[in-house]
């Protein structure tokens, strides 16, 4: 093994690190973007339908949204202090419950079993299409996980 | 070499990438957690038409093989996502090879990189979205292992497959001469 690696020179290291740097430029170009925003918004999402859309200035107090489905599956979701957390679901693996709350732009909160997408935006700009990007990313690696 | 003997050669490195491509398509992908990442092992004969080739005929290699490939098991949409790809690899494979001291390790690494990067900015103008490239880092850092990898094997191959050393010298030895016309 150690002679493979004798075959790399220093510019090879240097050369490696430069990209490794590249391949996380997106990143921090989007966070970028993405904190640039003044008014920050909450998007929910299910089955890449957007069924709320609301300014996080717009409450003052604690509001809570329920989303049910026809089959029984529900998700609560409490908007309070410009901070968003899923505070009920009924589904089987609780992940969206336990991954806490979320404040900054780009966060999100997945509930994969019930196809929810809780999505902190900071422009109202969100077009259909890039939700359906986000999410069929997060579906396909989420079917590749089961 | 004889305009046939360059022929010759090109086409049997672009069939021979033809058929890597496609042998390598029927094993299943190791990376099942990042879909779209692959091994890339045709681009050990990139980095052998580099080291052996002018760049005009490397060009011709990576066309031919572009288009062969497309036509044997591409649609129009691969064609443009692997062509983006393969002419970004080419460029920054190019550039690299031009540096100081580097070795083929570091211009295969560079290739699968920006091969992968060009896929994604297809990808995210077809999609009309800026994130798509957010898959990026999964995608590089799966290349750049691999592109380690398949730079190993074309190191070893230019060095112990005796009829290569023939055309790297032919190389050089029509790199000087250009250099002594231009003087």
């Amino acid at each position: 093994m150690t002679r493979f690696f004798k075959l790399a020179t220093v510019s090879d290291v240097l050369i490696i690190l430069v990209l490794i740097v590249i391949s996380f430029l997106p990143f921090a170009v989007f966070y970028a973007q993405q904190s640039s925003g003044g008014e920050r918004f909450v998007v929910i999402t299910k089955d890449q339908t957007v069924l709320h859309e609301i300014a996080l200035s717009d409450i003052d107090d604690t509001e809570q949204i329920t989303i049910d489905s026809d089959d029984g599956h529900y998700n609560t979701i409490n908007i309070s202090n410009g901070e968003v957390h899923m505070h009920d679901a009924n589904c089987n693996d609780q992940v969206c419950v336990r991954s806490g709350a979320i404040d900054s732009p780009g966060e999100t909160i997945v509930c994969l079993p019930h196809k929810v997408i809780v999505e902190i935006t900071a422009k109202d700009s969100t077009d259909d299409q890039e939700i359906d990007i986000i999410s069929s990313f997060i579906f396909t690696k989420g079917l590749h996980y089961e | 070499m004889s305009n046939n003997q360059r022929l010759v050669y090109i086409a049997l490195l672009a069939s021979q990438a033809v058929i890597i491509g496609l042998v390598e398509r029927m094993i299943p992908s190791p990376f099942f957690f990042a879909p779209g990442a692959k091994l890339g092992l045709a681009n050990i004969i990139t980095c052998m038409a580099l080291y052996t080739l002018p760049v005009k005929d490397t060009m011709k290699v990576v066309v031919i093989r572009l288009l062969l490939q497309t036509l044997l098991a591409g649609t129009v949409s691969t064609f443009l996502y692997s062509g983006m790809g393969a002419l970004a690899s080419f460029l920054g494979m190019l550039f690299v090879k031009h540096l100081p001291k580097v070795s083929i390790i570091g211009v295969s690494a560079t290739g699968a990189v920006f091969h992968n990067i060009g896929q994604l900015v297809v990808a995210s103008l077809v999609a009309n979205t800026f994130s798509v490239m957010l898959y990026l880092p999964v995608l590089s850092l799966i290349g750049i292992l691999t592109g380690i990898a398949t730079g190993i094997a074309a190191h070893y191959l230019l060095h112990r497959v005796e009829r290569l050393h023939y055309y790297m010298d032919l190389k050089t030895l029509e790199i000087d001469d250009m250099k002594e016309v231009r003087l």
